[in-house]
C-alpha cells in the first residue's frame, strides 16, 4: 500500500471511529428522550389517576346520601351527572395516556373493567332517579351497588397509581442511567480512539515510515561509503520506500556488479600482466620508491638468486637480495670485496645509467639493464648473456684473428714488392754498374706497375678492413687547415711536374676539429691527387670552410670533368670512368671508394658537382667533433 | 773513419738492398737479424746511427728503440724507424718509443738515404763523383 493510502486509510478509521461516536451519541440522546417523554407522561398518568381517585372518593360520599336526598326533596337536580362526566374524561385520559398504555396494559385494562361496572350501576341508578321519587329501598340498594363499582373502581385506580409510581421509578432510574452513559462511552470511545491513533502513530509512522527510512538510510551510508555488501531493508509493501529500497537494492546490485566486473577485470589485467611477466625469459623485477621488491618472476628468482626464497618476497629492501646473493657468493665479482661491491650496485642501480653486466657464479654473465620509472621505482631486466658473451668472446678472436691476418697478409705481400722495387731502384740509379738506356727504360715500367701493385693491395687491405668493420677511428684533435697544408706540401710536386697551379683558401681561425686526423688526410689526399691525375691544364683549388657545425672541404680542378649519369658511381669499388685511365694516371679505382667509407664512419658525407669537360669539384663534409664511429661499415 | 750504421732488419732481401745502398756511398754497415741482436750490437759498436725495422723475432722495432734508448752510452745515437706502412699509426708508436725519425714502406732508396744523411754528414768517401 502507498503511505498516502495508507494515510488515507489512517484517516478513514479515525473518521469512522468518530462517526461511531456520533451514532451512539445520537442512540442515547434519543433513549434520554424517550425516557424524559415516559416520565412527564408517567407523571401526568399519575395526577390523573390522582384525580380520578379524589373524584371516585367524592361520587361516594355523593352515592351515600342519594336515599336521603331523594327521600327529603324531590329536588330533580342530579349533583352526581357532572362529576360522573368529569370521572369519565380522567379515565379517558388514562385510557390515552401512551405510557400508560405501553407499560401497563393489565392494570389499565382493570381500571377499564372497574369503570364499565361503575358506568354500568350509575345508568341502573340515573334510570331510578329520573323516573321520579322512588321508594327508599331501591334508593338504598343502587347506592350500595354503586358504591362497591366506584370502590372497584379506586381499588382499581390506586392500583394503577402503585403500578405507576414504580414504572415512575424505574423511568428515572434509568433516565439517570441513560445520562450517565455518554460520559463514559465518550470517555471510552474518546480513548480507544486515542489509543488507536497513537498505536498507529507508533507503529505506522515509526516502525512502517521513520524505522525503514532510518534503515534505508544508513544502508544507503554504508553503499555510500564503499561497503557494497551493507544489508538492505527488507522491501515489505508497495510504498514509495519499499520502491526506494527496491530501486536502492537494483543500484547496490548494479554497483556490485559493476564492482565485481572492474575487480575481475583488474585481477585479469594483472593476471596477464603476471603471466606476461613470468613467460619472459628475463629475470624481471620491480622495485619500488623505497627500493623494496614489489614484484618479480620466477626466473629472476630461480636463477639469479637461487636458495634465497626466504627473502625473495615484496617488501625486502634491493640492499638485503643483493648483499645475500654477494654472501652467497652468487656473484663472482663480489667476493672478498662484498662491501665494495655493494656499494658500487648500490650507486648504480640507485642512478641507472645504461646496462651494467655481472659476472655470476659458475661462469654465469648477466646483464642488468635498470631504468625509473614515472613513481620512483626502478625495473629490473636480467638477461642471461652468456652464451652471447661467448659467442662475443669467439667473434672478437675471430675478428682479432682476422685482423692480424690482414696485418700479416698486408706484410707478407708488401715486403717482397718492397725488395723488388728497392732493388730495381738500385739498378736504376746505377748502384750495380753502368745500366744502358733500354735496360733503364723497362727497369721504370717494372717500378710503375710495382708501385701500382703496392697501392692496390694497399686499398685492397683498407677496403675489407673496412668491410670487416676492423677500420676503427682513432679519434684526436686536429686543425683542418694544418691538414690542408699537410696534404697540399705532400702533393706540390705532383703538380708542380704538370705545371698546375695549386691553390689554397682555408681560414686561418677554422675551429678546432675531433676525428681521425690520419684518415681524413687520406681522404684528402686521395681527391687532391686525383684532381692533379685528371687536369691537364688549369689549377686545383682546395676550399676549407664551415656550416652549420661542420667542416666543408671542396676539391676544385679544371680537368676532364665527369658526366652526370657517372657521378654517383665513382664512389663504388672499381668504378673510375675511364678504366683504361686508371692504369695510366696510376689510381687504383679504389680510392674514392675508401674516401667514402672514411667520411661515413665520421657522420659525413662526400659527392661532386661536375660538368663533362669542364672540371670536377669534390666536396666532403664532416661534423667538426667526432668521438667515435657513427656508422657502421 | 767512416760512419757506421746499424740496420736491424729481418728480412735479407731489405738488409741487402740497404746494405749495396749505403756501402755503395761509403757507409759502414753493422746488420743485425732481430730485436735482441740490434739491441747487443749497438751496446757494443756505438754505431753513429741506427735503422730499425719493426716486425723483428724476439721483440720488435719499438721494444728494441726503447732499449737502446734507454742507455744513456746509446740516448744520442739517432734510430730511425722504418714502419710497415704510414697510415698503420706506426709513427706515432715509434715516437713513443723514442725513434728519433720515421721511414714508411715502401721506402725508396732514395728517399731512405735522404733521411739518413739529414742525421749524418755525407760520408767521408762518397761513392758518386
Amino acid at each position: 500500500m502507498r503511505v498516502r493510502t495508507k494515510l488515507l486509510a489512517a484517516v478513514a478509521v479515525a473518521l469512522a471511529l468518530l462517526v461511531i461516536q456520533m451514532a451512539a451519541v445520537s442512540i442515547f440522546i434519543r433513549e434520554l428522550q424517550s425516557a424524559v417523554t415516559f416520565i412527564g407522561a408517567a407523571h401526568t398518568a399519575i395526577e390523573t389517576d390522582l384525580d380520578a381517585l379524589e373524584l371516585v372518593g367524592t361520587l361516594r360520599g355523593e352515592v351515600k346520601q342519594l336515599p336521603s336526598r331523594y327521600v327529603s326533596s324531590q329536588d330533580a337536580a342530579d349533583p352526581i351527572a357532572p362529576r360522573w362526566q368529569q370521572l369519565t374524561a380522567l379515565v379517558g385520559g388514562i385510557g390515552s395516556s401512551s405510557a400508560v398504555r405501553s407499560i401497563e396494559p393489565a392494570a389499565l385494562d382493570a381500571v377499564r373493567d372497574a369503570f364499565a361496572r361503575a358506568t354500568d350501576e350509575y345508568q341502573a341508578t340515573a334510570a331510578v332517579t329520573t323516573r321520579g321519587p322512588a321508594d327508599l329501598d331501591t334508593l338504598i340498594e343502587r347506592a350500595i351497588f354503586m358504591d362497591k363499582a366506584l370502590a372497584g373502581l379506586a381499588v382499581a385506580l390506586s392500583a394503577l397509581n402503585v403500578e405507576l409510581r414504580r414504572q415512575l421509578r424505574a423511568a428515572v432510574e434509568r433516565e439517570r442511567a441513560i445520562h450517565n452513559r455518554p460520559i463514559i462511552a465518550g470517555i471510552v470511545i474518546g480513548g480507544v480512539t486515542v489509543l488507536l491513533l497513537l498505536a498507529f502513530a507508533w507503529f505506522y509512522i515509526d516502525r512502517s515510515l521513520v524505522a525503514r527510512l532510518t534503515a534505508l538510510s544508513s544502508s544507503m551510508r554504508a553503499i555510500a561509503g564503499g561497503n557494497l555488501r551493507a544489508a538492505l531493508p527488507p522491501a515489505t509493501g508497495r510504498d514509495e520506500i519499499s520502491e526506494m529500497a527496491e530501486a536502492l537494492a537494483v543500484f547496490r546490485d548494479t554497483a556490485v556488479e559493476v564492482e565485481e566486473n572492474n575487480l575481475r577485470e583488474i585481477a585479469q589485467a594483472r593476471q596477464r600482466l603476471v603471466d606476461a611477466i613470468e613467460s619472459i625469459s628475463e629475470g624481471f623485477a620491480l622495485y619500488d620508491v623505497d627500493d623494496r621488491l614489489v614484484l618479480c618472476n620466477s626466473r629472476y628468482c630461480e636463477l639469479l638468486y637461487p636458495g634465497m626464497a626466504d627473502v625473495m618476497v615484496p617488501g625486502t629492501p634491493f640492499e638485503t637480495i643483493i648483499r645475500r646473493a654477494a654472501e652467497r657468493g652468487l656473484i663472482e665479482s663480489a667476493k672478498g670485496r662484498i662491501e665494495q661491491w655493494v656499494a658500487k650496485r648500490l650507486r648504480n642501480h640507485r642512478n641507472p645509467r645504461g646496462v651494467v653486466v655481472q659476472h655470476r657464479s659458475r661462469n654465469h654473465w648477466i646483464q642488468i639493464s635498470e631504468r625509473r620509472t614515472e613513481d620512483g621505482g626502478t625495473v629490473a631486466v636480467y638477461s642471461d648473456i652468456t652464451e652471447l658473451k661467448v659467442a662475443r668472446d669467439e667473434a672478437l678472436r675471430a675478428a682479432q684473428a682476422k685482423s692480424q691476418f690482414l696485418a700479416n697478409m698486408s706484410h707478407e705481400l708488401r715486403t717482397p714488392l718492397n725488395a723488388v722495387l728497392g732493388y730495381a731502384e738500385l739498378i736504376h740509379d746505377g748502384i750495380y754498374g753502368e745500366v744502358p738506356e733500354k735496360i733503364g727504360d723497362v727497369l721504370e715500367r717494372i717500378q710503375q706497375n710495382g708501385r701500382h701493385l703496392l697501392g692496390l693491395i694497399n686499398d685492397v687491405l683498407d677496403l675489407s678492413k673496412i668491410e670487416a668493420g676492423q677500420l676503427t677511428l682513432a679519434p684526436e684533435d686536429y686543425s683542418m687547415r694544418d691538414l690542408v697544408l699537410e696534404v697540399v706540401s705532400a702533393t706540390e710536386s705532383l703538380a708542380a711536374e704538370k705545371r698546375l697551379r695549386l691553390e689554397v683558401d682555408v681560414p686561418a681561425d677554422l675551429p678546432a676539429g675531433r676525428g681521425d686526423e690520419r684518415r681524413i688526410t687520406q681522404v684528402l689526399m686521395n681527391l687532391v691527387s686525383n684532381a692533379i691525375k685528371f687536369t691537364d691544364a688549369g689549377s686545383v683549388r682546395i676550399c676549407g670552410r664551415v656550416e652549420d657545425d661542420r667542416f666543408v672541404v671542396a676539391v676544385a680542378d679544371t680537368g676532364v670533368g665527369i658526366a652526370a649519369e657517372d657521378q654517383a658511381q665513382i664512389f663504388e669499388e672499381f668504378q673510375q670512368v675511364d678504366n683504361s685511365s686508371t692504369r695510366k694516371k696510376g689510381g687504383t679505382g679504389l680510392g674514392l671508394a675508401i674516401a667514402r667509407r672514411i667520411v661515413e664512419l665520421h657522420g659525413g658525407r662526400i659527392w661532386v658537382e661536375s660538368t663533362h669537360g669542364k672540371g670536377s669539384t669534390f666536396f666532403f663534409e664532416l661534423p667538426l667533433s667526432v668521438d667515435g664511429q657513427v656508422v657502421a661499415a | 773513419m767512416s760512419k757506421r750504421i746499424l740496420v736491424v732488419e729481418d728480412q735479407e732481401d731489405n738488409r741487402r738492398i740497404v746494405r749495396d745502398l749505403l756501402t755503395s756511398v761509403g757507409y759502414e754497415l753493422i746488420e743485425a737479424h732481430d730485436g735482441e741482436a740490434g739491441v747487443r750490437l749497438a751496446k757494443e759498436h756505438r754505431p753513429d746511427l741506427i735503422l730499425m725495422d719493426i716486425q723483428l723475432p724476439r721483440f720488435d722495432g719499438y721494444e728494441a728503440t726503447r732499449r737502446i734508448k734507454a742507455d744513456p752510452a746509446l740516448r744520442d745515437v739517432p734510430v730511425i724507424v722504418v714502419t710497415s706502412y704510414a697510415l698503420s699509426g706506426d709513427d706515432k708508436k715509434a715516437a713513443a718509443a723514442g725513434a728519433d725519425a720515421y721511414v714508411a714502406k715502401p721506402f725508396s732508396p732514395r728517399q731512405l738515404l735522404a733521411k739518413i744523411q739529414q742525421f749524418l754528414a755525407p760520408p767521408d768517401r762518397p761513392a758518386q763523383s
